[in-house]
């Protein structure tokens, strides 16, 4: 079996097909079961592997993180608490430091996607990157940097005025 | 001429003192209109305070609104993801950053007093003296034949013990057993511990000082009826110990090191090892203050007086037991210790051979 550069195609949620190397996708629990189901199908058609609760847009960087994987694995310490206030201190290489610097709510798409699909490496890279946003801060700090995520603990009150207005 | 001479005098002079009668009119003004131009409180009219207490109000209010913009119901982090996987980003962080985050919102906090979080974080902090260290695992074998039933295995043992604590009657919440475990757990481990082996408490830390004994200068009883089995950190300290002892100790008679007690302590450290990389701030290196374990300050407060209170307690029952039996050789103070597996106080003395006798009820019915 060569499938060193065997290429399988992921599909997401909406329909975007990502392709993936065999050996990367394997690290991903769900698509490995996926195909080992087909492996004893022997049918070896790669095609059926649909993912229903992953967008293509996060597909698409998991992928990349799974193929990355397979060739640079990442270390990361493992002593707690964490010492260390950048998430470069703790995860190396530095590709996975620049994996992780994106904005809040990408973050939490790739942690569930992760978390969906299996993912460990990615699960704990994401969580250090989270645990780093609302390490050092008060309660009032992560009160902002969380309502500036979800848009709706903004909107209440301006909807309510609006209302007000379209009553008068 | 001479109102000319009078005029001539008079408007030199007045030329002469203006600036000091500018000055004076000015001071006058101001001492006159002082209510009117002070913005200090005292002087508030009648008139103004209405509006102030409108002011304040109208603050409040605002600050109100404020409030009600925050949604104290959710909080992304907690409405997005899963349980475990917030359990899993917080394990990463310091207890005292978990409880803070606990005061952000309803859902955080709810999510920071899950018994699972906190069992996970005693098993990363604690677990090891139960579980690897030789006298943490005598100490929880012992408690096995008077307490509960265990199994062989030392870490479902841990599970059992903790399952066991729920079915007392103070029935303490995993955070809550968290936090008194990290403050009773050296007295706890080491007591009775005081003659082969001789484990001592100092600053935090457990020195094993058995084979120390007969090079220590002082004699090797007053240390075991001193220092063996409990915290002698007050002890040491008094008796001052010079840099060189301090270092001995450092070098050859850790046990264990907390690491909520070693100073540089900017970055917050906490859990239990066997060592820690850089040994020279584990110990203070010159006579100090007595380093306490990191812990809620009204929990500290909490034990310390009821320890005070058990250990009058605990001298009230032996007094009465010697009452009864006649005589009982007791070698040295009674002490009392927190057992955070049984949660209750006990107490322990020296019999006349040096061996540890417990008192396992010293605790009346009504607490």
């Amino acid at each position: 079996m060569s499938n060193e550069e065997q290429l399988v195609t992921i599909t997401s949620q909406d329909g975007v097909g990502v392709p993936c190397k065999k050996e990367a996708a394997l690290l991903a629990g769900v698509v490995k079961n996926m195909i080992e189901e087909e492996d004893e199908d022997e049918t070896n058609i790669t095609e059926d592997l649909k993912l229903l609760k992953v967008t293509g847009e996060t597909l698409k960087k998991v992928v990349e993180f799974l193929e990355h994987h397979v060739d640079e694995p990442m270390e990361t310490l493992s002593e707690t608490p964490l010492q260390m206030t950048k998430l470069g201190e703790c995860v190396g290489p530095e590709w996975y430091v620049k994996f992780a610097d994106i904005d809040r709510e990408e973050m939490f798409l790739l942690v569930k996607a992760a978390n969906y699909m299996d993912v460990p490496p990615l699960l704990d890279l994401m969580c250090l990157a989270i645990t780093m946003t609302i390490m050092d801060k008060s309660p009032e700090e992560v009160r902002g940097i969380f309502s500036k995520v979800n848009p709706s603990l903004a909107a209440p009150p301006q909807a309510a005025e609006a209302d007000v207005e379209a009553a008068a | 001429m001479f109102t000319k001479v009078l005029d001539g005098t008079l408007s030199e002079s007045l030329q002469q003192y203006a600036s000091q009668i500018i000055l004076i009119s000015i001071l006058s003004i101001i001492t006159i209109f002082r209510k009117e131009l002070s913005c200090n409180s005292v002087y508030l009219v009648d008139k103004q305070k209405p509006n102030e207490k409108q002011k304040i109000r109208h603050r409040k209010l605002d600050s109100h609104s404020e409030w009600e913009r925050v949604d104290f119901n959710s909080c992304p982090l907690i409405d997005g993801l899963s349980d475990c996987v917030q359990i899993k980003c917080l394990t990463y962080l310091h207890p005292s950053e978990i409880l803070t985050l606990g005061s952000v919102s309803k859902k955080a906090h709810s999510l920071v007093n899950k018994e699972l979080l906190w069992y996970r974080i005693f098993l990363r902090d604690f677990a090891y003296v139960l579980l690897k260290w030789k006298y943490g695992i005598e100490k929880v074998n012992s408690l096995r034949d008077s307490h509960w039933n265990c199994p062989e295995k030392i870490v479902s043992l841990l599970g059992r013990a903790l399952n066991g604590i729920r079915h007392r009657r103070n029935v303490p919440s995993m955070k809550e057993f968290y936090l008194v475990f990290a403050q009773t757990w050296s007295e706890f481990i080491i007591a009775g511990y005081s003659e082969n082996p001789t484990l001592v408490s100092i600053h935090g830390h457990v020195f094993n000082i058995t084979s120390f004994l007969d090079e220590h200068p002082g004699s090797p009883e007053t240390i075991i009826m001193q220092g063996g089995g409990k915290d002698a950190s007050s002890f040491f300290e008094a008796v001052g110990h010079s840099k060189s002892a301090r270092m001995t100790a450092l070098q050859r008679l850790v046990e264990i090191v907390d690491l909520s007690c070693c100073r540089g302590d900017q970055s917050l450290l906490v859990g239990l090892r066997k060592d820690y990389h850089d040994m020279n701030c584990v110990l203070p290196l010159k006579r100090s203050k007595v380093r306490k374990p990191w812990a809620l300050s009204h929990l500290r407060q909490k034990l310390e007086r009821e320890k005070k209170a058990m250990l009058t307690q605990a001298r009230k029952q032996l007094s009465r037991k010697m009452a009864a039996r006649g005589q009982i050789n007791v070698l040295g103070n009674i002490n009392v210790y927190f057992d955070p597996i049984c949660y209750r106080w006990k107490a322990w003395y020296l019999d006349l051979d040096f061996q540890p006798i417990f008192m396992d009820n010293i605790e009346n019915d009504e607490y």
